[in-house]
């Protein structure tokens, strides 16, 4: 990224050197301000409808989960059995659960915790698996099989198993289920930067560096790591999505979120029981979860085609060949394989 | 080939050893398969001590494993101690139940993808691409239970007796019927397949356009070749590669058991069995379930990249 603003610092600066002799002449193609890389992403960004639609949702999700419970007269662990299992209404717009509390603010806070969740677990994944990715491929040897190693231990353990014993052993409350599911979700992003870095790292500009006598760690964090930064936040806004799947099976499997506190997926298991005589209130989380990964998916989509150098302006209409390669690259170097 | 095989084999054998130590120590550490025992204890003397032999509780924790380890080798997996039965018995007749909606799902899910990917890819932009796209979006941000619940409500309840919901609960014996069979199995199968084929169908749409954007194709397209052949013959072998490593992946997430849509569907499979394992502390049916599965991702994950080299004989196997 930074290189293509030198550069197009550099043409700003020979224009204006210029201009005074040849002022007469049109400088065909130079006459406009040259666009940055992010300049160019956020035009492209801005041309994908579905990506807008999603910022759009999740800006209205965010508002309703955060700002409109403030309205409300209710909060979410208050009970009043007398109003007990009413349906929608103006005081009770989702409704009221068997003992009374209101399922608006309780869905309200659900979606809240669910979100603190997914993009804490994201972002500490994402950390974890671009360190690690990065440091595999570009040492290489043992340490790219002892990480790649460390990969699979976590693919043949399942993943319930994990989450179980450790909220067993460190409790549940947010944080740590974050944290503990960020243990699992690393691997993905390691995949990905690794394969990112073992293409990059025998390009010139690595070589130039090194000939140069920079350091490792001013190679990786300097040179390295900005050139994987478009991969990895495609992939770390897709994480989020995961992670809120996942915590909500947790959660409805009984081993996320404990009462009193409640996520999307123990309102689900909540209401499970009485789903033959009332749907509505599984359904009210249930399309919550999924209102929400939709709109991170179409981000997510929308952040690849922006990010991806090749993609012209019209970004929506470029095929997604993207998603072929990170995978296909991902399964054809499963570690073990050492050449 | 058989060099590489054998040495990915023998490069996850100590690996799958390791989980399953892990595994174990894990399990042990945060579970205590005395807690019934404390309260009644002068009384109950004789179950605690045969509780503790069992799990050779007198041992340190982090040697414990090696004793278990040591009877596997002897071919002896113990006894699950919720079940009541040897766990080799509960991992065939939960393998079985598994398998009986994992890979009919796996049948449908891969048909389904492969002509949704094919249409999409050759009809691109069309309303068919754009609504089925759509809806592979919609499938995608579905959690399993909600998706599990949905079916269940809609088939099963809403519209009664068109599918069997809870067949093993009813006592009924699955399977002596074939159309019964076909009944009782539709709705896991139905709610495990729409899953799998969202995230197919897209994956397949990519590669499939990438193929039909090449020049072989314009080759054969222009040599007068038949439309037919171009894509089921010339296109698909090559858009399918990534397609079938993604398969074999799927098959073994499948043949492991899905603890969600088998728990809310009641289907007595691997996965309700191993969520009871973990939350009645049943050492032996977590680690024979851990074995099994662990064995299948290892196997399949091999299975993968092998017919990634097969396929594509540019990836050398190295």
């Amino acid at each position: 990224m930074s290189e293509t603003e030198i550069r197009a610092h550099d043409i700003a600066e020979v224009r204006d050197d210029l201009t005074p002799a040849f002022s007469a002449i049109e400088m065909e193609g130079l006459d406009e301000t040259p666009k940055s890389f992010g300049r160019l992403a956020w035009e492209r960004f801005r041309h994908h409808k579905l990506a807008l639609a999603g910022v759009v949702g999740l800006i209205l999700i965010i508002g309703l989960f955060f700002i409109a419970p403030q309205f409300s007269d209710y909060t979410f662990d208050e009970r009043n059995v007398r109003d007990r299992l009413l349906g929608p209404s103006w005081d009770h717009p989702f409704g009221t659960d068997e003992i009374g509390r209101d399922l608006f603010v309780r869905t309200a806070q659900g979606g809240r915790y669910s979100i603190r969740i997914g993009l804490l677990a994201a972002i500490v994944a994402t950390a974890v698996g671009t360190v690690l990715g990065a440091v595999a491929a570009y040492f290489g040897q043992a340490i790219d099989v002892v990480i790649s190693q460390l990969v699979n231990l976590v693919l043949i353990v399942p993943a319930l198993l994990i989450l179980a014993v450790f909220a067993l052993y460190f409790g549940r409350d947010a944080n740590r289920l974050a944290l503990v599911l960020a243990l699992l979700l690393w691997t993905r992003i390691a995949r990905v930067v690794r394969g990112v870095v073992l293409s990059l790292k025998e390009q010139e500009f690595i070589m130039a560096a090194r000939a140069a006598g920079a350091s490792h760690g001013r190679i990786v964090f300097k040179h390295v790591l900005p050139n994987v930064v478009g991969a990895v936040v495609v992939e770390v806004t897709l994480l989020v999505g995961t992670v809120i799947v996942l915590e909500s099976t947790l959660s409805f499997l009984g081993l996320g979120v404990q009462p009193p506190n409640a996520s999307l997926g123990t309102l689900v298991a909540d209401a499970k029981g009485s789903i033959d005589s009332d749907p509505i209130r599984v359904l009210t989380p249930g399309i919550f979860i999924v209102l929400i990964v939709l709109c991170i998916n179409f981000v997510g989509d929308g952040l690849r085609d922006a990010l991806d150098p090749r993609s012209k302006v019209e970004g929506s209409k470029a095929p997604k060949s993207k998603a072929v390669k990170g995978v296909a690259v991902g399964s054809a170097e499963t570690p073990g394989g050492d050449e | 080939m058989i060099a590489y095989v054998t040495r990915r084999l023998l490069a996850t054998i100590p690996l799958l050893l390791l989980a399953l130590y892990l595994v174990h120590v894990g399990v042990s550490l945060t579970t205590d398969p005395l807690a019934e025992f404390y309260l009644c204890l002068p009384r109950c003397q004789e179950g605690f001590d045969q509780i503790e032999e069992i799990y050779n509780l007198d041992v340190n924790v982090w040697i414990r494993p090696f004793y278990w380890f040591q009877d596997v080798l002897a071919g002896d997996l113990g006894d699950s101690a919720t079940i009541g039965e040897p766990v080799s018995d509960v991992l065939r007749t939960r393998g079985w139940n598994t398998a009986m909606i994992a890979f009919p799902a796996f049948l449908v899910s891969a048909i389904l993808a492969l002509l949704l990917s094919v249409y999409s890819a050759r009809h691109q932009y069309s309303f068919g691409d754009y609504f089925f796209t759509g809806l592979a979006f919609i499938g995608l941000a579905f959690p399993s239970f909600v998706l599990a619940l949905i079916i269940q409500n809609i088939f099963g309840v809403q519209l009664e007796n068109w599918f069997g919901i809870k067949p093993f609960n009813t006592g009924r014996k699955t399977g002596e019927n074939f159309f019964e069979l076909l009944r009782d199995i539709a709705l896991p199968v139905m709610s495990l397949s729409i899953l799998f084929i969202s995230a197919d169908s897209r994956f397949g749409r990519a590669s499939m356009l990438e193929t039909l954007n090449q020049d072989y194709i314009r080759t054969a397209r222009a040599k007068g070749l038949d439309e037919r052949k171009v894509v089921w013959k010339h296109a698909l072998r090559n858009a399918l590669i990534p397609l079938v490593t993604l398969w074999a992946l799927n098959f073994s997430a499948l043949m492991g058991g899905s603890v969600v849509t088998e728990s809310i569907f009641s289907w007595p499979g691997l996965g309700p069995a191993f969520i009871r394992g973990l939350t009645s502390a049943d050492l032996n049916l977590v680690l024979g379930i851990v074995l099994l599965t662990g064995t299948i991702t290892v196997v399949f994950n091999l299975v993968a990249d092998v017919m990634y080299g097969v396929l594509d004989p540019r990836i050398r196997l190295g």
